[in-house]
């Protein structure tokens, strides 16, 4: 079900479609690492519209390295920042 | 490209400290969040609804406190699904203040 495995890289949609979405405006655009892949989960994005969100979407944890998405980060080199994404808002980078 | 940001999206904006005093739960906040649950568990209304409607209020309304938010939102909801009308509300809201003053 999964399109992709732990390790691979992938970068966030850059749009900016109207309503309820489950995506932080600084991330998209960013790139990412699947850190897990955690199921499959119906579409929060249809839920929040009264619509049952089939059929399911695979889920995945994406770490990100927090000098890459903060221009002005000062913390240590190596933080990192986990966001749960679904598939639709990722492609391969 | 201009983007434009909506109010709860505030991911990496300014802000100052977070106030993580304990504060006093009002008994009308146990009862919103009683009434939630009783939604959802009829199945009259998701947490992704909820969420999305208190993200559709307005910025001034979304400045309000967090149990303010959740009933400003769920009678939007409730409007939206024709459950009860806002007019349905605040006519019961007066008669029970009417109630209490008298």
């Amino acid at each position: 079900m999964a399109t992709y495995k732990d390790g691979d890289r992938v970068k966030v949609a850059v749009t900016y479609p109207p309503g309820h979405r489950r995506v932080p405006t600084y991330i998209r655009g960013k790139t990412g690492e699947i850190e897990r892949y955690c199921g499959t989960f119906a579409n929060p994005e249809e839920l929040a519209y009264g619509f049952d969100g089939k059929p399911e979407r695979p889920l995945y944890r994406v770490r990100f390295v927090q000098k890459d998405v903060w221009a002005d980060y000062d913390g240590p080199e190596g933080d990192t920042v986990d966001l749960e994404i679904q598939e639709h808002w990722l492609s391969p980078a | 490209m201009t983007v434009e940001r909506r109010t709860h999206d505030m991911g990496g904006q300014p802000a100052g400290p977070i106030n993580l005093d304990e504060h006093a739960t009002e008994p009308w906040e146990k009862l919103i969040t009683a009434m939630v649950g009783s939604l959802r568990g009829r199945g009259l209304m998701t947490v992704d609804e909820l969420r999305r409607a208190i993200e559709d209020l307005s910025p001034e309304d979304y400045e309000k406190p967090y149990f303010e938010r959740w009933s400003a939102a769920i009678l939007d909801l409730w409007q939206e699904k024709g459950l009860l009308t806002r007019t349905e509300v605040e006519a019961k809201m007066g008669e029970i203040k009417k109630r209490l003053e008298g």
